[in-house]
């Protein structure tokens, strides 16, 4: 099993004002303009390379404390799932192992009902 | 896209005048579009060059005649003319309309990265070319609106509204689509002056950019200033090609910041946005 690993899908442009940004999203065919919060660019900031969950988890907790409810993966998890699926992050696994591709692919079925 | 040849290849003494007028150069957006009218019957490319009168002066679409960007080239009567089916009184118009469908996509595209296109109408104070831009999507007001306030104010566009990097507006004169009758699609394309709509005098600048929204249960109109993020995120669906532009995010931004702020108005009946729009075209540059 390979833990999974969150990347930043790379955008054509971002803006950020006051802490807070847009991003659009896209190609010469079209694009779409996705809002996004502190927590939303940290994550993309965190991960333009790709970074684990588990040390992404880490991150936003040391900038933004843990959940009161405790559990800090399944909150840094949904905050990913939301991203992805908006198309701003992609999720994937380090390694193939045939756990992690099952994990991958729920995750890509996740991506595919979301939207601006 | 068929190429066709520049009128200007033609005349000569012996060049009859029916064919130096076939084709039409319009100018709009700061681009140029030769439109080939050959194949039309007489009386329809009459019509196209009444309804794109306002487009046929060099200067019209805002740019130095030598600046201009090429948009091509295309034979009406081919593109449109399966419009045209013999005893069908509807038939011009219907071709009219499609006509100005693919002329805007043809400027359009020719513009793309090169300028912020808003799909927006626009109106200006004719001495000082203030503008007010109303960003709205397609058949909700902004056609009304240039209507209603472009016979003391000039009619830019009710399309699309191009702003270069210094803030300038390319107008885009298009013919205005008028519903025929309410219960069927028709339109016919209307030239502004036949409307009594004004021509800028000055060249037009961006004073001001608002996003409408008619609501018939409001009560006069209420103004709302927009965050700029919203605001970008409200504009970037009424934008053409804003991928393919240097900065687009900081390009709308700035456009927010230099002109005081984006807003939104919500709105029953186009009157009501009267001290609005004075108060925007009346500002000072």
């Amino acid at each position: 099993m390979s833990e999974v690993v969150v990347r930043a899908v790379e955008a054509v442009d971002e803006l950020v004002v006051d802490g807070e940004g847009v991003v659009l999203l896209g190609d010469a065919s079209g694009g779409r303009v996705v809002r996004l919060s502190p927590l939303g660019l940290a994550v993309r900031s965190l991960t333009r390379d790709g970074m684990p969950l588990g040390a992404l988890g880490a991150h936003l907790a040391a900038e933004f404390g843990v959940p009161e409810h405790g559990d800090l993966e399944g909150a840094v998890r949904a905050v990913v799932d939301d991203l992805a699926a908006q198309g701003l992050v992609e999720v994937e696994s380090e390694v193939e192992s045939e756990v992690a591709s099952e994990v991958a692919s729920e995750v890509e079925v996740g991506s595919e009902g979301g939207g601006a | 896209m068929p190429t066709v040849p520049s009128p200007r290849a033609h005349p000569g003494p012996t060049a009859s005048p029916a064919v130096a007028d076939e084709v039409v150069d319009l100018h709009a957006l700061g681009a140029r579009l030769a439109l080939d009218l050959s194949g039309l019957p007489v009386e329809v490319a009459a019509a196209f060059r009444r309804a794109w009168q306002h487009c046929l002066d060099p200067r019209a679409g805002g740019a130095d005649p030598a600046e201009e960007v090429d948009a091509g080239a295309f034979v009406v009567a081919e593109r449109f003319g399966e419009a045209l089916p013999p005893g069908d009184e509807d038939a011009p118009a219907r071709m009219l309309m499609r006509a100005t469908q693919g002329i805007t996509k043809a400027l359009i595209a020719a513009q793309a990265g090169r300028v912020l296109m808003l799909h927006a109408g626009a109106l200006c104070d004719p001495t000082t070319g203030a503008a007010v831009v109303f960003v709205a999507p397609g058949g909700t007001g902004k056609t009304t609106l240039s209507r209603t306030f472009g016979t003391s104010l000039a009619y830019l566009t009710d399309e699309t509204v191009a702003v270069t990097a210094d803030g300038r507006i390319l107008p885009y004169r298009k013919p205005l689509s008028i519903r025929r009758d309410p219960h069927r699609g028709l339109k016919d394309e209307v030239p502004a002056a036949q409307l009594g709509l004004l021509a800028p005098r000055a060249q037009p600048w961006v004073a001001g950019v608002v996003v409408i929204r008619r609501d018939p249960a409001m009560v006069g109109v209420a103004v709302e200033p927009m965050d700029v993020l919203d605001a970008i995120v409200a504009l970037a669906p009424e934008t053409s090609s804003l991928p393919l532009l240097a900065r687009p995010l900081s390009r709308l931004a700035e456009l927010g910041e230099a002109t005081g702020g984006f807003r939104l108005l919500r709105y029953a009946e186009a009157v009501d946005l009267d001290p609005v729009i004075r108060e925007i075209t009346g500002r000072a540059r």
